[in-house]
């Protein structure tokens, strides 16, 4: 319930990041996904990253996340290499409600171990979401 | 004084009063005059009383002859020549909101009008939840100083110019000692005037379309009778607040305010924001936030 209401707190702030309402990210659930990078496209008004997870089924989901600007980015230690085609990655989301493979990007681990966040501490994955 | 901040008209001029001070370029003291007389009128000076409308062409008249061009004497105000505006407390350069101070507020923050509460709650119980923002469409004043991206700030002789990297929007605050015009066309960030008091700047404002709000969605709206006044003040050298004051006449049945801290950033450049680039949010026909997902 603590997480909950953090989780709200948080991201009752997170419009003011974005040209856009976050009503289409499920706020209540925040996890992990790991995968291979497809294509990081350094743009405005959003980066993406396309990520192929593999799923339950045996194949592979590519999944599109949604991420702050270069402008912002750049400002605070990302640049267009910091994922790269290949790349094997674990990113911290928030989901779409509508079911797409898809979410916004709060933080991830890249193969080296080195942490990158979006803005400032950005919530971590909740254990039991999924 | 009945009004503390009030836009009022005067035969057709508009003029922005608040602070115990009238704004219309430097006639001062005459437009205090006639604003005074207004108020007394109850605003009937375009609603057929002939003999007050008389008197307001005479009013006129009389700062025209009394208050010449106000170009004659600009280079006179400060920051009118090059050579004025290193005096002026140094505001030149690159400004970060400080995330959690200011920025959009909540709806209930303001005080609407019934009118313009009901659309507020009409809003809100919609499917509505976006902005055409998600549409790549500038926020528009208010908005315009509140983005998450850095702003840059030109003194110039006669003008501040502030460029907002979000949306690459641009404000052109004249401190030539010109009025606002008479008959503005209405635009996202309107018409924007400046003058000193002190180490204020104070920037006043008017002129708004109605296709923005005040806030990050469309439920908070104001009329094209917005008025803004933005008090500029270093706190410190790398500090800027802004100070803004938000009346509406129409939406508002009592001002506004909120102040922004800005951080002074001296290493970095304004980039490039080509909202339509790849956009893939949008607000569809209901109102509704979508995403595009295709590859």
């Amino acid at each position: 319930m603590r997480t909950k209401i953090l989780l709200a707190i948080f991201f009752a702030g997170l419009p003011a990041l974005a040209h856009h309402s976050f009503e289409m990210f499920d706020m209540s659930k925040v996890f992990t996904i790991t995968g291979t990078i497809k294509e990081f496209q350094w743009t405005n008004p959003h980066t993406f990253t396309w990520i192929d997870v593999p799923n339950d089924k045996g194949g592979v989901d590519t999944w599109a996340i949604e991420g702050m600007s270069p402008n912002f980015l750049g400002r605070r230690g990302w640049t267009k290499h910091t994922l790269n085609p290949g790349d094997e990655v674990t990113i911290t989301i928030a989901p779409l409600k509508d079911g797409q493979k898809g979410g916004t990007f709060l933080r991830c681990t890249l193969a080296d171990g080195k942490e990158m966040v979006m803005f400032d501490n950005p919530p971590r994955a909740q254990p039991t979401a999924k | 004084m009945r009004y503390r901040t009030e836009n009022r008209s005067f035969g057709g001029r508009r003029c922005a009063r608040f602070g115990g001070r009238a704004h219309c370029g430097r006639r001062v003291l005459l437009v205090h005059f006639l604003y005074n007389f207004e108020v007394d009128s109850q605003y009937h000076f375009h609603t057929g009383c002939a003999t007050k409308q008389v008197l307001g062409v005479l009013g006129l008249a009389l700062i025209a002859f009394a208050a010449p061009g106000f170009a004659a004497d600009a280079s006179k105000l400060p920051g009118g020549t090059w050579e004025s505006i290193p005096k002026l407390p140094d505001m030149n350069g690159v400004w970060e909101m400080t995330f959690g101070r200011g920025g959009f507020a909540p709806p209930q923050q303001f005080s609407f009008t019934p009118k313009y509460e009901a659309m507020l709650k009409e809003f809100q119980a919609s499917a509505r939840q976006e902005s055409p923002m998600a549409n790549c469409v500038p926020a528009g004043m208010p908005g315009t100083m509140s983005q998450p991206y850095p702003i840059e700030i030109l003194f110039t002789p006669g003008m501040v110019t502030v460029i907002a990297e979000a949306f690459m929007q641009v404000r052109h605050i004249y401190t030539d000692g010109r009025p606002h015009p008479e008959d503005p066309d209405l635009t996202f960030n309107g018409h924007s005037i400046g003058h000193w008091e002190g180490d204020t700047l104070v920037v006043d404002s008017v002129g708004f379309t109605t296709d923005t709000s005040l806030g990050m969605n469309m439920g908070t709206r104001h009329s094209d009778k917005m008025h803004i006044v933005e008090r500029f003040h270093l706190k410190d050298s790398k500090t800027l607040e802004i100070a803004t004051t938000i009346d509406d006449p129409e939406a508002l049945t009592k001002p506004w305010s909120r102040t922004i801290t800005y951080a002074r950033h001296p290493d970095w450049t304004l980039a490039e924001y080509i909202c339509q680039q790849n956009n893939r949010n949008f607000m569809d026909a209901s109102g509704k936030a979508g995403i595009n997902l295709k590859h």
